[in-house]
């Protein structure tokens, strides 16, 4: 009990850390996406629970600061830490080169995700090229991370 | 059967989408201000922190292009001062024989910007001035240089400011020069566009267009944009790209007036 209090206020920790500095951080006038990487850690190696409670909580902190509609983060956030933990079960070997691919495509899958539900729902964000660039400048910075997240040894 | 997995899924999936769907037809939520309030306070002290780390070398940087900038301009101003005065004391003795009350835009207050939205879109900044300093929605927000945007919320300490790059955003502006009026909004990537022009007004690059103060919301004759280029025409009128007046990017320090 004690060792899930201490986890859940370690992450917590550590995911509010990161949407507060993702708001604050810019990469060729892109913010980045750094909340993702929890997530996909948590759902990846601890399970699918970990994965959605963590992505629901990125999620709807990332919906809060946003100052815009409540849900597009959390959909995307939730969902991606609930399914990560497929990836763990369907990949018997996993290498650097696929962890890197996972982020890469996870941190594009959130972007779109956001992206789809903030047209439909409230409005259309920024123009569908601007969003490309902006989601592979974020896909990019992230995937680096894929690579140093390893399968626990049987 | 459903497994856990799928049946979480399915409960994630109906919740944020009947959310959202909520919210598209009214208003975004704005859940539990003091959890928001404390998070922005939480965003202040990383962004004071950073500011503090990285300040040393942009100030020498800073100073220095400052320096030769000032320089230039100091000379500038004194001659634009001298043409000035005249004017001014022409202007006024014209508008005591009209009868015009000058009317001035008040500044509530000067505040800082604290972050630059977290997604860049919608096109949001945070601002540290509140409820508490006078704020309140829909107040306009400046720059020396022109037009910022306008509140959008309003929290005690903290507010936010729709920039005006935002496709949510729209004014009413005028072509400075030919004083032909049409409406302002945002693309989304920095940049805005004029909607409602009258397709045979001719237009050069560079043209001035400010605030025309016929929506109601902001005070006439604040700097909006430059003419940029032509992005579309239709039978009856002609859309253009327009340059904002501000650095969105560069942002510090904005006027928030009534």
């Amino acid at each position: 009990m004690r060792k899930i209090v201490k986890n859940t206020i370690l992450w917590g920790s550590v995911i509010i850390c990161l949407v507060v500095i993702q708001s604050l951080l810019t990469v060729t006038s892109f913010k980045l996406n750094l909340a993702i990487l929890p997530v996909f850690y948590l759902g990846f190696k601890k399970g699918d629970l970990a994965g959605f409670s963590s992505g629901i909580g990125a999620g709807l902190l990332e919906d809060i600061l946003s100052g815009s509609i409540i849900g597009p983060s959390t959909l995307s956030k939730g969902m991606i830490g609930l399914f990560s933990h497929l990836l763990y079960e369907k990949f018997f070997v996993w290498t650097y080169l696929l962890g890197i691919v996972s982020v890469f495509l996870i941190t594009i899958v959130d972007e779109l995700i956001i992206y789809a539900s903030m047209t439909i729902f409230s409005h259309q964000p920024l123009p569908f090229s601007s969003f490309a660039t902006a989601s592979l400048i974020k896909a990019l910075v992230n995937s680096p991370f894929g690579g140093i997240i390893k399968k626990d040894e049987e | 059967m459903l497994n856990r997995r799928n049946l979480l899924a399915i409960i994630l999936l109906l919740t944020t989408l009947s959310l959202m769907v909520f919210q598209s037809t009214r208003q975004p939520f704005r859940p539990l201000p003091r959890i928001q309030n404390s998070l922005v306070q939480l965003m202040d002290l990383f962004d004071d922190a950073y500011e503090r780390v990285t300040y040393p070398v942009r100030l020498y940087t800073r100073i220095r292009d400052e320096n030769v900038q000032l320089r230039k301009e100091v000379a500038r101003l004194r001659l634009q001062v001298q043409r000035d005065k005249e004017i001014r004391l022409e202007n006024k003795r014209l508008k005591r024989l009209l009868h015009v009350k000058e009317r001035q835009h008040s500044i509530v207050a000067v505040a800082r910007v604290i972050s630059s939205g977290l997604r860049k879109w919608p096109a949001i900044i945070l601002i540290n001035k509140g409820k508490k300093d006078g704020i309140k929605k829909d107040m306009t927000v400046r720059t020396a240089d022109g037009l910022v945007g306008k509140i959008v919320e309003v929290m005690p300490e903290y507010s936010r400011v729709l920039l005006l790059t935002d496709p949510g955003f729209s004014a009413s502006v005028r072509i400075q020069s030919t004083r032909t009026e049409a409406i302002i909004t945002g693309r989304g990537d920095g940049r805005c566009i004029l909607k409602y022009l009258p397709k045979e007004e001719p237009l050069e690059r560079g043209q001035l267009l400010v605030t025309s103060g016929l929506d109601g919301i902001f005070p006439k004759g604040i700097p909006v944009g430059y003419i940029d280029s032509i992005a579309g025409r239709d039978e009856l009128f002609v859309t253009v790209n327009v340059k904002p007046v501000i650095g969105i990017n560069r942002l510090e320090e904005v006027m928030i007036i009534r």
